[in-house]
């Protein structure tokens, strides 16, 4: 069982972002980085699998600059066998399109039987890159899964659906399959683990880009959040409440 | 320093991490973080009186107990600034797993690390980097505490010259209730020293050879930490137990706890870290007057004065450790100032927390009570601020004073030359913002070269004595030694450039190296002025007085 995990690293979850002097981009010169967490949800799902399998390996995979071998080197940690970093030092500004490329590149030489990603990266929050390389690598896709098992060249998979009701699905391998919450407990890079990582191989190459689909304009923080008023009490309160929602808010 | 030599080049550029274990450390806080958000419960181990088992066995997974320990051995061979780092976090998530983690890492294994044979490290070492095994460091006794030379626990040669037969009482032992191997000091009378000092050895015991762990001690803070008595009767410890040169133990306990200090104040850092940002949340979120009471200036004092001292106290405990890393030594003295500023900064600043937070800050709904009571031990073990105070300016001042005396035969007065020699040495090359400090800092070593020549020319050798004097002194080469360290970072965050740095994180450092450094300035002065100008004596005459007297001399309502 090969399997090619894609992870990406974002800026710590309670970063506070700032839009850089070119009004396109984040400054990110000031900003922690973690493993975007749905892509942990991966990192064990790959690992499970393996266990399960009893053989095979996990390739963890990213697109990003030099200093992304901090987190791939976490995934090594974690038991993934090995790494690839597509450099690109502006990966920051890239699109999905431009990004699902250069990893499908990557990922058709290792020929896997599973790809897996989180089902999005919780910085720019678009959810692309798993579906788009589905469709480039010619592989059938599977979104936002939250149980997976495999027999016999087959995943059986389970995603929840529309009102509450969960889908179960079956899907011939190679597939792409991307994660979420509630699949599993990613695990922690322990002591042995960490000390086994330094000896693992990360593969740096140069990303092999994709064509751009979408260029950023520009890129603004949203408003700060007014405060909220009370209006007064009780039944009087409503027709300066619905006013206020129609001519202010402007939401009814 | 206290020659009035200040050479930038002894601490420019500043000792930042490399990339590699930069790497290293960010993986290892990445999973203690997760760890400690997810399943440590300060307030619940605070309650406990004890860190649960499954919490010690997730940490031990984890490395907890390997972090110093050498990677041939199993452990994840943290240097020096790593292993601080990852105390900062382990002393924001909860005191006692800190100390917990000091007890074993910083104390209870270094024997074997500094003068194991090789033997003994690969008995002991992969299974204490695993935390199959636990250690603790048992030094104190109940009548050897500063005065650790004092010690009566012996180790006698059984008759087959096999095997030690220890007895004795050691007191305040951290981890003494968990621990399973014991690194203990014991008098060693068939080991006698030609210099007529007493003995004293230094041995592995296991829990399994036989000594008993006394009851928990009851305590103001980190109660979920381990403090016992242990108890050694007939105790049987084989000879090759004993680590390092026999007679020569003292020295090395003296080695474990100087080289440690730095330990300690990246503990006392993460928790002033932790306890700001908490007083930030609860002074933004808190409204009084109809508005947050960080908008009014006497809790912005408080704020600002928390985050000047830190920053200095950061400056200062990754300068000590970069320069340790990078020289691969430990510095006594550094360490030392790092202990007394550390503990001293966290103290302030958890008492400006908790006066941030009011009425809430005095209850067990907010971390600050907990925190306040978990403060408190550090300013008192390993090595009391006071005994530390008296160890830096006397052993700071003991060589230059030798070699003067030494070069100056027959002199009258070897020491004056102390303050002859006082110049003030070239300010270090600064931003212009930066400029005033530089200056001030090349003032502060003049001025402590006057004040140490002035004290080792008037008190000679009963200098050790003039306890008031000295730590005044120490109090001196701490400011202006903080001083450098701020000055040192950033200088070299200036040099790297703000493209590299950020222009915004730059301002912030300039911002905050000017407050750290005239806090310091201030704090260094009056050090200065009260050598100068002072009532010690009236003081000291007092102290007699109420000794005498047994208390006040009167009460007259």
């Amino acid at each position: 069982m090969n399997i090619v995990v894609c992870i990406k690293r974002v800026p710590a979850t309670d970063s506070r972002i700032k839009v850089g002097a070119d009004g396109t981009s984040i400054d990110d010169s000031q900003l922690e980085w973690i493993i975007s967490p749905y892509d942990e949800f991966a990192v064990e799902a790959a690992l499970q699998m393996k266990e399960a399998a009893g053989e095979g390996e996990v390739t963890v995979m990213t697109m990003g600059p030099a200093e992304s071998t901090k987190e791939l080197r976490t995934c090594l940690a974690m038991g993934c066998d090995k790494a690839v970093l597509l450099t690109d030092p502006d990966s920051g500004t890239r699109d999905a399109h431009t990004t699902a490329h250069a990893l499908a590149k990557a990922i058709q030489g290792l020929s896997p039987d599973l790809v897996l990603c989180g089902k999005v990266a919780v910085d720019r929050d678009q959810g692309q890159v798993g579906s788009l390389l589905g469709g480039i690598l010619d592989m059938p896709c599977i979104t936002e899964i939250k149980a997976l098992s495999i027999t016999d060249g087959k995943a059986t998979v389970e995603r929840a659906g529309d009102s509450g009701t969960t889908e179960t699905w079956t899907v011939s391998l190679p597939a792409v399959l991307t994660t979420t919450k509630g699949l599993n407990e990613p695990r922690y890079a322990g002591l042995k683990g960490i000390m086994a990582a330094k000896k693992k191989p990360i593969d740096e190459q140069e990303a092999q880009l994709g064509e751009a689909a979408l260029t950023i304009k520009s890129l603004e923080l949203p408003p700060p959040r007014r405060e909220g008023r009370i209006i007064g009490e009780g039944p009087e309160a409503v027709t300066e409440l619905v006013r206020l929602l129609r001519e202010e808010a402007k939401i009814l | 320093m206290f020659l009035g030599q200040l050479d930038a080049a002894d601490f420019c550029p500043y000792p930042f991490l490399d990339p590699d274990s930069a790497e290293l450390l960010s993986m290892v806080r990445g999973s203690f973080g997760r760890f400690a958000e997810e399943h440590i419960d300060a307030e619940s181990i605070d309650r406990a009186h004890a860190v649960p088992e499954a919490v010690l066995a997730g940490l031990s997974e984890l490395g907890l107990f390997g972090m110093r320990i050498p990677e041939e051995y199993g452990g994840l061979d943290l240097n020096a600034t790593q292993y601080c780092r990852v105390g900062m976090d382990l002393s924001a998530a909860d005191g006692a797993v800190a100390i917990l983690s000091g007890g074993h890492s910083t104390i209870g294994i270094k024997a074997l690390l500094l003068a194991g044979t090789e033997e003994q490290k690969a008995k002991y070492l992969p299974r204490l980097a695993t935390g199959e095994l636990k250690a603790a460091f048992a030094l104190s006794e109940p009548d050897a505490g500063s005065d650790a030379q004092a010690l009566t626990c012996t180790a006698k040669l059984s008759e087959d010259k096999q095997h030690y037969v220890v007895n004795g009482n050691k007191l305040w032992i951290t981890n003494g209730g968990l621990a399973n191997l014991v690194t203990l000091f014991v008098r060693t009378p068939d080991h006698p020293r030609t210099d007529g000092r007493p003995s004293i050895s230094c041995l592995l015991v296991e829990r399994e050879m036989g000594y008993e762990a006394g009851r928990e001690e009851t305590k103001l803070g980190i109660r979920g930490s381990s403090t016992v008595p242990l108890v050694f009767e007939d105790v049987s410890v084989p000879v090759e137990n004993l680590v390092g040169v026999p007679g020569e133990g003292f020295r090395l306990a003296l080695d474990i706890l100087n080289g440690g200090r730095t330990g300690l104040a990246g503990g006392c850092l993460g928790a002033s870290r932790y306890l700001l940002e908490e007083a930030v949340k609860y002074t933004t979120e808190r409204q009084q007057f109809g508005r947050p009471i960080a908008e009014f200036q006497l809790i912005q004092q408080k704020l600002g004065r928390m985050a000047q001292s830190l920053h200095a106290l950061e400056c200062m405990v990754f300068l000590t450790t970069g320069l340790a890393d990078r020289h691969g030594v430990d510095l006594p003295l550094e360490s030392a100032l790092c202990k007394i500023f550390g503990t001293e900064t966290l103290w302030s600043v958890v008492n400006d927390a908790v006066q941030c937070a009011g009425g809430n800050g005095f209850t067990t709904d907010y971390p600050f009570e907990r925190m306040l009571r978990d403060a408190r031990v550090n300013m008192i073990f390993e090595g009391t601020n006071e005994i530390l105070r008296v160890m830096v300016a006397t052993s700071g001042l003991r060589g230059p004073a030798e070699r003067l005396s030494e070069s100056i035969p027959g002199r009258d007065d070897p020491y004056g030359r102390l303050l002859d020699g006082a110049e003030v040495p070239d300010p270090m090359k600064v931003p212009d913002e930066l400029r005033a400090e530089s200056l001030a800092l090349s003032m502060a070593v003049a001025e402590l070269a006057v004040a140490s020549g002035k004290a080792v020319r008037t008190h000679g050798k009963a200098l050790r004595e003039q306890q008031l004097v000295v730590a005044a002194l120490t109090d001196q080469v701490l400011a202006t030694y903080a001083q450098a360290a701020v000055l040192s970072r950033a200088v070299s965050l200036h040099d790297q450039g703000a493209e590299t740095v950020g222009p915004e994180a730059l301002e912030h450092e300039i911002l905050l190296a000017k407050g750290s450094c005239r806090r310091l300035q201030r704090f260094g002065r009056r050090a200065s002025q009260s050598l100068r100008d002072n009532d010690d004596a009236i003081l000291l005459k007092t102290a007699g007085l109420i000794t005498r007297l047994g208390g006040m001399p009167g009460e007259r309502p």
